[in-house]
């Protein structure tokens, strides 16, 4: 989990301060990971529904970061 | 079921999340204000919490000790992160680094007044091992951590819990 997550400067924000951030952000999970580019702007999210395995999570996470790293490259 | 999910959800942010120990970066215990003690400071809610933790004791020698913080204190923001639990209070000192200048506000209700006190933090709170390592904690960094992101070239995660603290 940790190697997926060096891509990214990583934020823990809770309730209630993350229900107030859901508004600002339409569709930001709650509980779940918000990916941002440096601007502000969201560039993916996944919710954590209790249903995924860390594998399946550091997975989604490595294809978001792929995903940043690339848009940075156009 | 569908607590229980909300519950296993919960959990397996707490699984991502570092669990940090104790109280010992702030060298004070708080606890939530009961809703007297809450009309009596006259304290702000966001999403049904109130803003505040109320200091019910102090660390002899500790960082709070060091800034002037007395049991009776409502413990409202540090920097510029507003504290409505006990887990906003850990997870601030979790990304803290010892020797950093903290902002302390605090309500005193013998002079019904705000007093910012200046804390320098004197450990970094114990973090269990394993777990995501998290860089900033609390809607107030949330400029600081763009400003990192810029300069080290990287997107930001942000962990949203739902968990009751």
């Amino acid at each position: 989990m940790n190697e997926a997550a060096e891509r990214f400067v990583r934020v823990l924000i809770r309730r209630p301060h993350a229900y107030a951030f859901g508004q600002k952000y339409p569709g930001a999970p709650i509980p779940g990971l918000l990916f941002l580019d440096a601007e502000g702007n969201s560039i993916g999210t996944i919710p954590l529904t209790g249903d995924e395995t860390p594998e399946e999570v550091r997975k989604q996470m490595d294809g978001i970061g792929e995903t940043a790293a690339a848009g940075k490259g156009r | 079921m569908r607590v229980l999910r909300r519950f296993a959800a919960a959990l397996l942010l707490l699984l991502l999340a570092v669990p940090v120990l104790g109280q010992e970066g702030l060298g004070a215990e708080t606890r939530y204000p009961t809703p007297e003690e809450a009309g009596l400071y006259c304290l702000t809610q966001i999403a049904g919490r109130w803003n505040g933790q109320l200091v019910t004791g102090v660390t002899e020698g500790g960082a709070a000790a060091g800034a002037g913080l007395q049991p009776g204190d409502m413990l409202l923001s540090l920097d510029a992160d507003p504290v409505h639990s006990r887990d906003d209070v850990e997870d601030f000192f979790a990304v803290a680094r010892k020797g950093d200048a903290v902002r302390v506000r605090v309500k005193r209700i013998e002079t019904f007044t705000v007093e910012q006190l200046s804390l320098i933090v004197a450990q970094a709170s114990a973090r269990a091992p394993g777990g995501m390592k998290w860089h900033h904690a609390g809607p107030g960094q949330l400029d600081v951590a763009r400003e990192r992101a810029r300069k080290e070239g990287k997107a930001i995660l942000i962990g949203l819990s739902g968990a009751e603290t």
